[in-house]
């Protein structure tokens, strides 16, 4: 579509935005490489090379048990876009629909469905996985479904008063009498104008996702052992923080420098799609006096 | 001539938040039992002061609100009457063939469409046949805009301009009544005048009926000539223009006609 092409050049053009879209499209590009290609074998240890630093055939070190650390982190960063997309997507399907019906329906149905949200919010993340994970056992899954609902009941939240706002604006009077109907107004008129306050959300979603994961793996109740994850080789190196500290820094660094990059880009997205916010297109001075 | 919009006993009701915790809450009445009639090739005007019901009453007949008691009809037929069906039919066939420019020209259009899109709206909306494209150039003409401002967003046009590309919205669909909520009132002085005699204009040239909601009395006794006068959600006198200004019959009307502001004339 133009439109997205579009967006992704005014992204581009913000130093956030660029940033934001090489560290997402980098992470992309090692899940994909990991895929086909891995510098060692994904279980080959070598526990004679325990915690050994790094080396010319290990250039990010090996881990406790003499496995390959940049071998770890490649396949890790599969979990890390799974996390982060599955999230992503369960909380957007989770709370759009749900702060619109908050917002737009009878109250006689919102109301009640705003104390079920407000009662939901008191509930942390954390302990919304555990009671996830007591029957389903500690998988991506759990850390995807407990994220991204607990994160969609915050963005009705957030964007039932935006939706509000939105519905109760002289243009959707106007577009009601231009003859658009509910749904030409709703994916029309509101859905863009509340795009930008959902796009920052479900960007820090994406961000909290992957430190929700690694917490959650750190506990148990995330990516089972013996499953790569960013959050795993986290919590695995830092027991040893004293024997080897930089063991530490590497997947540290790979999750720091992701959820800044995702916070960047949706901060980016915001403006991109704001056409008030874009560069002002006159047309060129030629234009004008051409016709003169 | 047949009315081509009328209001047979309108009134509406908004429930007020509640001041005890039993009881029923309190209604505000903002429109009791009007009658009222528009036709076409006329110019309306609904005066009252503020918060006397004059724009509740316009949204009820172009069906943007519903009235609690009374009807609607519209070239001869109830709009809200029979079957589900039958009533989006009617809607449809009204909006068809009414145009509408609200007050503050800031609110009325999405900052996030561009111009041309924003005036295709109703053609789009009301799946009319023909060329989109060809009529909002058109109309961009109309109403003195340079066509290329069909790429623009509201947020590059002055409020005039503004103003204009709702107009443009409002006929586009080359309705037989175009209606004025307070289409001056949040623009300049200086706007004021190129807008309203756009409006005039526009409505002579292809023989559209206007209704002008306002509380401008200069505005009104320059280009109405049957004048709906409101006080308190009551139709309290109506009339031709002349004979209601220079002779109000209704001491609100009085109070209203020796309220507007007169320079004094010195010199001679």
């Amino acid at each position: 579509m133009r439109r997205i092409g579009e967006v992704l050049r005014e992204v581009w053009r913000r130093p956030r935005g660029a940033f934001g879209l090489v560290v997402v499209a980098l992470v992309l590009l090692v899940a994909a490489v990991s895929l086909v290609w891995l510098p060692h074998p994904l279980l080959q240890s070598n526990p004679a090379e325990r915690w050994s630093g790094p080396s010319l055939s290990h250039p990010l070190g090996q881990d406790g048990i003499g496995r390959d650390t940049l071998t770890w982190l490649m396949v890790g960063t599969q979990a890390t876009v799974k996390v982060v997309v599955g999230s992503t997507v369960v909380a957007a399907l989770v709370g759009l629909p749900l702060g619109a019906a908050t917002a737009l329906l009878h109250a006689r149905v919102a109301e009640p469905l705003i104390v079920v949200v407000d009662i939901l919010i008191a509930f942390p993340t954390l302990l919304l996985a555990m009671v996830l994970a007591a029957p389903f056992g500690g998988s991506l899954g759990t850390v995807i479904l407990a994220v991204g609902f607990a994160s969609g009941i915050t963005i009705s939240r957030i964007t039932r008063p935006e939706i509000r706002k939105v519905a109760k604006a002289d243009y959707l009077l106007a577009s009601r009498a231009a003859g658009a109907g509910a749904v030409r107004r709703l994916v029309g008129h509101i859905l863009p104008n509340v795009a930008p306050i959902a796009l920052v959300q479900l960007s820090i979603v994406a961000a909290v996702s992957i430190l929700a994961e690694a917490g959650l793996t750190y506990l148990g109740y995330g990516a089972p052992n013996g499953m790569p994850s960013w959050g795993r080789s986290l919590s695995d190196s830092q027991a040893s923080l004293q024997v080897a500290p930089l063991a530490v820094v590497w997947p540290g660094l790979a999750i720091g420098l992701t959820v800044l990059a995702l916070n960047l880009l949706g901060d980016a997205l915001r403006e991109a799609t704001d056409p008030r916010l874009r560069r002002t297109r006159q047309p060129a001075a030629g234009v004008i006096t051409g016709v003169a | 001539m047949n009315p081509l919009l009328e209001g047979h006993g309108v009134s509406r009701d908004f429930p007020l938040p509640r001041t005890r915790l039993f009881g029923r809450p309190p209604v505000k009445h903002a429109v009791i039992d009007a009658d009222i009639a528009l036709e076409e090739g006329h110019t309306h005007a609904i005066i009252g002061e503020s918060g006397s019901g004059k724009s509740t009453l316009i949204r009820i007949l172009l069906g943007l609100d519903f009235p609690t008691a009374g009807q609607v009809v519209f070239d001869g037929a109830p709009v809200r009457a029979g079957s589900r069906a039958a009533r989006a039919e009617a809607t449809l066939r009204l909006r068809r063939q009414t145009g509408i420019v609200l007050q503050d020209p800031y609110a009325s259009l999405d900052p996030r469409w561009p111009v041309g899109r924003i005036i295709a709206e109703p053609l789009r909306a009301l799946r009319l046949p023909g060329d989109h494209h060809a009529l909002v150039e058109e109309v961009l003409d109309k109403v003195g805009l340079h066509r290329w401002r069909a790429q623009q967003y509201p947020h590059e046009l002055s409020g005039g301009q503004r103003q204009r590309v709702a107009l443009a919205r409002a006929i586009v669909h080359r309705p037989r009544l175009l209606v004025g909520d307070e289409p001056l009132s949040a623009l300049d002085v200086t706007i004021r005048a190129q807008i309203l005699e756009l409006l005039v204009n526009l409505a002579a040239q292809d023989g559209m009926g206007m209704v002008l909601v306002s509380h401008d009395i200069g505005l009104v006794q320059h280009c109405a000539n049957y004048v709906w006068v409101m006080n308190a959600g009551r139709i309290v006198e109506h009339g031709p223009t002349a004979q209601v200004l220079l002779a109000p019959a209704h001491p609100y009307t009085r109070g209203l006609v020796a309220a507007v502001p007169r320079l004094a004339r010195s010199g001679t």
